[in-house]
């Protein structure tokens, strides 16, 4: 009983995942040799740019997108094995926020509905419940009185008010791990804290585990806390750390230019000159992958012939803090 | 100092089934030659239909009520001809849209999209639109042959936001308008146009308005700022002195929600409530409901944006105490 205890500490585990689509009759891959884990109550951030992969290995752990080697593992079960079945159960046990709320909800039915939907069709209350249950759920997202956003139809609630909404349907199930792809990418500045707080606060009380998937380092920052981050480029992880320690020290040259990248809310600051160390091309001007050079070689400044030759490996420099990169050497490091 | 585009006294309103909503209400501001203002607010601000009310490229359910002035260069734009307007739009003022997804005709190439815009507000021959393509496509540092000749679809979203930006530029304007340039961009693109628009603004000396929900951009690019709020300005100034004295609790508060790189997390805090329904706007103060601050007069009386100190102005009836954090 103690052993499996401990086993189910980690509740989805990502590994070796590489995930392949057809795009103009070309074969490519999305997401190469890609492994995590997330432990309960873990927030876990993964951050990239458009393409990087990062949404569709998201979508790979509710089972939508399926990988072309690798498992994902729910517990202990791999969920692409022919032996699985998605049971309730285990749909219950991972929930998904996606980007655009207005996109996530029928815009024909009431905020009502939508929500007593799930709760009655789950049996997660009796249906002489199910108004006192939803007016909770509301509570809980602070749309307050509740009574008055239950009425609405999805476009008569701001974009920040309906985040909130898929926010309090995404916990009904009661999950374990919630991914938040891209929550507050479409929302107001003003705003997008006290959505992501409200995300933290159901950490803190329920415990849920958070995949954030995101190209917002600095609302990484402030939601990731203390715990991983993981940087994708052009499908693979290229860094792997505490938020605090890979915002300060950050060492593959993505990461780096990503940060000077970042602009500082303070207009002295912001106007100094800062050199973004990366080549300015496009994604559409960029050549194909190969298996035997870098990822990140068309746009880095310091490729040297190492990475023409060979695709580095996510190595441990010090602890919990990992990097894909020929230049990063260990004794560099310590300095 | 002199301004090169002044817009006085503009109210808005818009006639929508739900009835009448006031997006823009008694807004007074003024841009400078060669500078470039930031516009903040959130979505449903006014902030977008302000600029759009310059181009007058408004709906049709859209009214601006008769004591409204918009002044360029001492003409009022609001009392231009159809054919005075086609003139001005492009030639004196042009504007970068928001979303470049959507911006350019996606059944058109790049060169088809050069000549007609030039032909059309301009004149000319196409070659002549031709030869400022290249050199605005060079300009914001794209491959000009293969650009001209690609649709927009080919492009990635960076390419089309550069190839809009040389667009505004075609026909060499007094002013431009950015309207949420890099919306929906990622970070380093964001970070590569707005290099580029600051050597534009540079070398070309070219005054713009910015138009953004993220206060960040406005502080590495603008140098006055204008806030807004449920259609009226509440606070306006030197970008510096708002940055560092701002008053007004609503640009206080975006201020600290903004999350950044530096400084500790704990140290951010986010704006309590939700942006007003324009359609019941609150009574008194537009902020009151939110503001941890209001008082029984913010409830009653509507507070004047008045000048707090030189080209420093704030709406807020407490606005010359200062707040306890």
């Amino acid at each position: 009983m103690e052993e499996k205890f401990l086993v189910t500490e980690i509740i989805v585990r990502v590994n070796n995942v590489t995930i392949e689509f057809c795009r103009e009759g070309k074969r490519f891959k999305a997401v190469e040799d890609v492994s995590f884990s997330i432990k309960q109550g873990e927030i876990l951030t993964l951050i990239g740019e458009s393409g990087s992969g990062k949404s569709t290995i998201g979508k790979a752990i509710i089972g939508i997108n399926k990988p072309s080697s690798g498992e994902v593992y729910y517990k202990e079960e791999n969920i692409f094995s022919p032996s699985f079945h998605w049971t309730i159960e285990k749909r219950a046990l991972v929930q998904i926020i996606l980007q655009d709320p207005y996109a996530s909800f029928n815009p024909l039915r009431t905020i009502f509905q939508q929500l007593a939907d799930p709760l009655l069709h789950h049996k997660q209350c009796k249906a002489s419940d199910v108004k006192r249950e939803v007016a909770k759920l509301l509570e809980m997202v602070t749309l307050t009185p509740p009574e008055y956003f239950m009425e609405k139809y999805p476009f008569q609630l701001s974009g920040g008010q309906l985040q909130r909404v898929s926010i309090a349907r995404s916990t009904i199930l009661k999950p374990k791990l919630i991914i938040a792809d891209e929550p507050v990418s479409a929302v107001d500045a003003s705003l997008k804290l006290s959505i992501l707080e409200l995300m933290k606060k159901l950490n803190q009380s329920s415990n849920v585990s958070f995949l954030y998937i995101t190209h917002d380092l600095a609302t990484a920052r402030y939601f990731t806390g203390n715990g991983r981050i993981l940087v994708m480029y052009r499908g693979r992880i290229v860094e792997e750390g505490l938020v605090e320690k890979i915002v300060k020290n950050p060492l593959h040259p993505y990461l780096k230019a990503l940060i000077s990248a970042i602009p500082v809310p303070d207009p002295k600051e912001a106007k100094k000159k800062r050199e973004i160390n990366i080549k300015d091309t496009e994604e559409k001007e960029m050549p194909e992958l190969t298996a035997t050079s870098c990822n990140f070689l068309s746009r880095c400044v310091y490729s040297k012939e190492i990475c023409t030759t060979m695709l580095p490996q996510l190595v441990e420099v010090e602890p919990v803090h990992r990097v894909a990169c020929h230049l990063v050497k260990k004794e560099e490091r310590i300095e | 100092m002199e301004k090169i585009l002044e817009i006085k006294n503009l109210t808005l309103n818009y006639y929508t089934s739900a009835g009448k909503m006031k997006a823009v209400e008694k807004v007074s501001i003024g841009f400078e030659p060669a500078k470039i203002t930031a516009i903040i607010g959130e979505s449903g601000s006014g902030k977008s239909t302000l600029v759009k009310a310059i181009l007058q490229i408004l709906p049709p359910n859209a009214e601006i009520t008769p004591e409204s002035e918009i002044l360029f260069k001492d003409k009022n734009l609001l009392q231009l001809d159809k054919e005075a307007l086609r003139r001005f739009r492009w030639r004196e003022v042009s504007m970068v849209f928001q979303n470049a997804q959507s911006g350019l005709n996606p059944t058109l190439t790049i060169r088809d999209q050069f000549v007609d815009t030039y032909l059309a507000h301009y004149g000319g021959s196409p070659k002549d639109a031709i030869g400022k393509a290249e050199k605005l496509l060079n300009l914001v540092k794209l491959p000009a042959t293969t650009v001209l000749s690609a649709y927009p679809h080919q492009l990635s979203g960076g390419m089309k936001q550069r190839v809009i930006i040389a667009l505004a530029l075609l026909l060499d304007p007094e002013f431009v308008i950015l309207d949420e340039p890099t919306t929906a961009l990622d970070m380093l693109t964001q970070a590569f146009i707005f290099d580029l628009l600051e050597d534009i603004h540079k070398q070309m000396q070219i005054p713009m308005i910015l138009i953004t929900h993220d206060i960040s951009l406005a502080a590495k690019i603008a140098h006055a700022i204008g806030v807004m709020y449920a259609g009226k300005i509440i606070e306006a100034g030197e970008i510096e002195e708002v940055f560092t004295r701002s008053i007004h609790p609503y640009t206080r508060g975006l201020i600290k929600a903004m999350p950044s790189l530096k400084g500790d997390i704990s140290s951010y805090s986010p704006i309590a409530g939700d942006p007003p329904d324009l359609f019941h706007k609150p009574s008194g103060c537009l902020f009151h409901p939110r503001c941890k601050y209001a008082k029984p007069l913010c409830r009653e009386t509507q507070p004047e944006l008045i000048e707090i100190s030189t080209g420093h102005l704030v709406a807020c009836h407490y606005g010359g105490e200062v707040f306890g954090d």
